[in-house]
């Protein structure tokens, strides 16, 4: 039995030099859910996804997968275990096929070609990637370049996709889409999904619960509802009244 | 999809496997060397090149391999099999541990890395006795039953290890390469360990390196510290620009072209290196895809290769 808590961030601090990107930060994500992970720019969003998938290291504090400390694992390490991530900025191999970009996400998974490829095809069904697979992914039109990103994290079938900002740059159809294929990844799946993003209508459409981040400290957690009438986060985003 | 380019390499390795079998001429005979070394060295050179890193360490196992078969020939008497697989053997392993330790380095760093491991190790191979010092190792001859087969045993072996670097190159592993250099954090996030990986591709393509050393010091019979300079990492660069470096045959078009024309050059004395400075700006400004580019562009109906350049 898997437990309930997938993901739990303990006291999580982060330090460059004097600056503090992070301080002192408690979540966690329970299994089954799509937490979204949100706050104004220079929240410390981007900078705790570095540290749970183990491009940087901690100053102090704790990260804990399925029950197991990962703290300071080096990346590919830590998405062996089921936790992969995509970036914000270019996730994806330009100058290779789409096909390849998926296949190289499956090989320290599975031991032979023909399960490589039968993952590869199955996951460019489900993302509508078929029609795409021997394109050059840096000659893609942006919003399927997102799609391709999504798709090389999808493609291990993790438990838990850490995504940094998948909804960037998509239009109206587009994010809709993602959105339909996020839930049916969760629903279908059984994945796990914590989603950084700025679309805040797709955020409170899409997301069980929310954590708030400002200047590097934890400013709220609830349900969409309870966030979007949050005084504290509405103060955070907007400026306080006079 | 990928005949085409195997077929011409296969029809080129016959032509060179006849070509030096019935060479009458020694000018021949070692041309034949000269372009067949040359065209593994700048493959290997090329396969550190998939995972974005100009690798100018080349040099230096190209001597560590010279150097290593020169002594298993001279010293211990071993046969020539044994002698190539000593100088690759020697590369191989030595280049694995320098890459655990350099390959955290990327870009320009790794290239000055590279570039200072070469001029060091041509710095001791002048200071230790034992193996000639300055005036280097004399008396490195293939065994005198295999002399007049030489070229072929060269063209043979150099098609070999062609082979293995391309099939390595098309296989699954030959694509995280190519992942590395489009976006090494991303193939940390898929469960690779990218650091790992360089050291084995490093290791790989200086096995290869290995054995054209011991080639080229059987080839030659005599060997210095001069020619394992950082020059000789320069002089492939050349290659693999002018012939183009999104395929391997670009590697062996270039080799090919500017070896023979560098014969013409040699006239030219002391100014012989600006030859080589001339075909690589050419070859960056009027061919940006080099020569294999050029050969795609003018047969029709073929697709640019995937994942190709850099």
């Amino acid at each position: 039995m898997e437990p309930e808590i997938l993901l739990k961030v303990e006291g999580l601090t982060r330090h460059f030099g004097g600056l503090a990107a992070v301080s002192d930060l408690n979540f966690e994500v329970r299994r089954g859910e799509i937490l979204g992970l949100i706050g104004p720019n220079g929240a410390g969003k981007s900078t705790t996804f570095n540290v749970i998938s183990g491009f940087h290291k901690p100053t102090a504090g704790k990260v804990y997968f399925a029950g197991e400390d990962i703290t300071g694992r080096n990346p590919a390490r830590i998405s062996r275990k089921g936790l992969v991530r995509t970036f914000q900025h270019g996730s994806l191999l330009r100058e290779m096929t789409v096909y390849d970009n998926m296949l190289v996400a499956t090989i320290s998974l599975m031991r032979t070609r023909p399960e490589r490829d039968r993952r590869v095809r199955e996951t460019a069904e489900m993302l509508h990637l078929s029609d795409q697979l021997h394109e050059l992914a840096g000659n893609l039109p942006h919003g399927l370049q997102r799609m391709v990103s999504i798709a090389i994290a999808f493609a291990r079938r993790s438990r838990l996709l850490c995504l940094d900002e998948p909804l960037t740059g998509l239009n109206q159809i587009e994010v809709a889409s993602a959105l339909a294929i996020f839930r049916r990844i969760r629903d279908e799946l059984g994945s796990t999904i914590l989603l950084v993003e700025h679309n805040m209508k797709a955020v409170m459409e899409i997301c069980d619960r929310i954590v708030v981040l400002d200047h590097g400290v934890f400013l709220a957690q609830g349900k969409p509802i309870e966030i979007s009438q949050n005084e504290a986060v509405i103060s955070a985003y907007l400026g306080k009244r006079k | 999809m990928a005949k085409l380019p195997q077929a011409l390499l296969a029809a080129a390795g016959v032509g060179a496997v006849i070509g030096s079998f019935f060479s009458g001429s020694d000018f021949v005979s070692s041309l034949i060397i000269w372009v067949a070394i040359n065209v593994l060295m700048t493959a290997s050179f090329r396969f550190v090149l998939l995972i974005g890193e100009l690798n100018f360490a080349m040099a230096g196992f190209v001597g560590i391999g010279a150097y290593a078969a020169g002594i298993a020939t001279t010293l211990y008497d071993l046969p020539l099999a044994l002698s190539l697989l000593a100088g690759a053997a020697a590369a191989g392993l030595i280049s694995l541990v320098v890459g655990f330790v350099t390959l955290r380095a990327k870009g320009a760093y790794f290239l000055l890395i590279s570039f200072a491991f070469t001029e060091v190790l041509r710095l001791i191979y002048s200071k230790v006795d034992a193996i000639g010092g300055n005036s280097g190792m004399v008396g490195i001859f293939p065994p005198a039953y295999l002399a007049r087969f030489y070229p072929t045993i060269v063209v043979l072996v150099v098609l070999f290890f062609l082979f293995i670097l391309y099939r390595l190159e098309r296989s699954d592993f030959g694509k995280i390469l190519v992942a590395i250099r489009n976006n090494d954090d991303l193939v940390q996030t898929v469960g690779i360990d990218v650091h790992l990986t360089k050291v084995w591709c490093l290791g790989i393509a200086s096995f290869v390196t290995g054995i054209c050393g011991a080639l080229l010091a059987h080839a030659n019979n005599v060997i210095s510290p001069g020619d394992f300079s950082f020059l000789l990492a320069v002089y492939t660069l050349a290659y693999l620009k002018v012939g183009g470096e999104s395929h391997i045959l670009g590697a062996v078009l270039g080799a090919i072209v500017l070896t023979l024309l560098a014969q013409y050059a040699l006239g030219f004395g002391a100014y012989e290196h600006i030859f080589y400075g001339a075909a690589i700006v050419i070859g960056v400004l009027l061919l940006p895809q080099g020569l294999f580019g050029l050969v795609q562009r003018m047969l029709p109906g073929r697709r640019r290769p995937e994942g190709s350049g850099s």
